[in-house]
């Protein structure tokens, strides 16, 4: 904790200089994300698709950055099968997807030592959120309302562009996750857990393509 | 967490602690209805800040933070922030709570781009405002939230990350609206910033118009 807080002293300070080398700072980044689903595994036999945000900040030092990315998306309505345990659960929802990141990426140089194409390795943790998870699947211990959730994590690997002129970048990921988790919660209200099956089937995995484009809000010469 | 409390949080805590700010920098602050000249918003020309300063932002708007949710959610509190509870909250901390979309990317979003254009409307660049929002978001997650509920990560990142680019957004936004002769922009204006509508941007122009014998012109006067 004493590390992580001299560490940001020590960017404060950093940031409060008239100048500011442009290889070396913060990073924040928004984005627009289409997301296609591509399911595999003995739970999902759908594929799907549906749209998001995501926002990255990152630390870029000379051609490496390291960052941490929150993105939320919503997929169109599909069935889905899922059995955990005892449990053997169906219906036909749309789902919110949040996912929580860290990340590193590599850039290369162009002609004018300008840092256009990049690559990315990212670890995320997944959480699948069904909506109108209560009109299809009522678990009887739940009081008024219930929600379902599905909770794993995997990796991506991406390929992103930063074209010469304005603030944009242009990337796409594939990610693959294995859910582990299936989560039940009953009103809402408190948010009282019923159960959580650590076993969700055996083999239960997701590829996913993101095509992401985004902005650097925080621009790329300068963080004032 | 009460579903009500990240939205009273959102809506009733910037404005709290925008009155308060606005008292503890009256002195610096200059007066917008110049008889002699108009005051333009310009986009913030960071200056340099005591330690001290800062502290006291970060100090009142966590003690702030504390009342406020004190007054939201005394039940919570009173029957449930014990040692024991904290202890053992904090040692489940999370990376994604199930509160509603609502919460996670809606108040927690707004509360870090009230938080950020808070800090940018005081002249701190967007590197710094984007830490002391980091900084005041984990204040009260691993303090205040922790007495009541396992802190979710994905709330921290959120607030912080979305939240300033979200700040970012309404403050670019914000700018020309505020400069508008049109009294409706200049409403929207200060809607979508109001830091400035309550008369903490410090980077503002006053134009003063000079019109003598033989010479017109008009003088810039820049205050922080």
């Amino acid at each position: 904790m004493r590390t992580a807080l001299a560490l940001l002293l020590l960017l404060l300070s950093e940031s409060a200089a008239p100048t500011r080398a442009w290889a070396h700072r913060l990073s924040v980044e928004g984005a627009f994300v289409g997301t296609g689903f591509f399911p595999t595994g003995s739970g999902e036999d759908y594929a799907y698709a549906g749209i998001g945000a995501s926002g990255t900040a990152s630390y870029e030092i000379e051609r490496w950055s390291f960052g941490i990315r929150t993105q939320g998306t919503i997929s169109n309505k599909t069935p889905f099968a899922v059995q955990a345990g005892e449990y053997n659960l169906s219906g036909d929802l749309s789902r919110r997807q949040y996912s929580l990141g860290i990340l590193v990426r590599y850039f290369l140089l162009d002609e004018n030592k300008q840092k256009r194409w990049y690559f990315e390795l990212s670890f995320n943790g997944k959480e699948t959120d069904f909506v109108g998870s209560d009109k299809v699947f009522v678990h009887p211990e739940s009081t008024d309302y219930t929600r379902l959730f599905l909770r794993g994590g995997g990796f991506g690997i991406g390929i992103g562009y930063r074209p010469k002129k304005g603030p944009w970048f242009f990337q796409v990921n594939y990610e693959l996750d294995h859910y582990e988790n299936l989560i039940v919660v009953g009103d809402v209200k408190y948010l009282n857990y019923i159960f959580a099956e650590p076993a969700l089937n055996n083999n239960y995995f997701i590829n996913t393509v993101f095509v992401t484009i985004g902005i650097d809000v925080f621009g790329r010469e300068s963080n004032n | 967490m009460h579903v009500a409390a990240p939205i009273i949080r959102a809506f009733i805590l910037p404005w709290v602690f925008a009155f308060a700010a606005q008292t503890c920098a009256a002195d610096e602050e200059i007066n917008a209805t110049k008889e002699s000249g108009r005051t333009r918003y310009v986009e913030v020309i960071p200056r340099s800040h005591e330690l001290s300063e800062s502290a006291r932002y970060v100090g009142m708007l966590y003690i702030l933070s504390l009342g406020t949710y004190l007054v939201i959610s005394p039940k919570e509190v009173f029957n449930n922030a014990t040692l024991q509870n904290y202890a053992r909250n904090f040692g489940n901390m999370t990376l994604f709570d199930q509160d509603l979309p609502s919460a996670n990317w809606g108040m927690h979003i707004a509360t870090g781009a009230l938080a950020y254009q808070f800090y940018r409307a005081r002249s701190y660049t967007k590197t710094d405002a984007f830490f002391l929002t980091l900084i005041q978001e984990s204040l009260f997650q691993f303090t205040i939230e922790t007495l009541i509920q396992p802190t979710a990560l994905e709330n921290v990142a959120n607030t912080t990350i979305v939240g300033c680019i979200v700040g970012r957004g309404m403050e670019v936004a914000s700018l020309p609206l505020l400069n508008s002769d049109f009294f409706l922009f200049r409403g929207v204006g200060y809607v979508l910033n109001l830091p400035a509508a309550f008369g903490l941007w410090e980077s503002k122009v006053t134009v003063n118009p000079i019109i003598e014998k033989n010479k017109a012109g008009f003088a810039l006067q820049v205050r922080f």
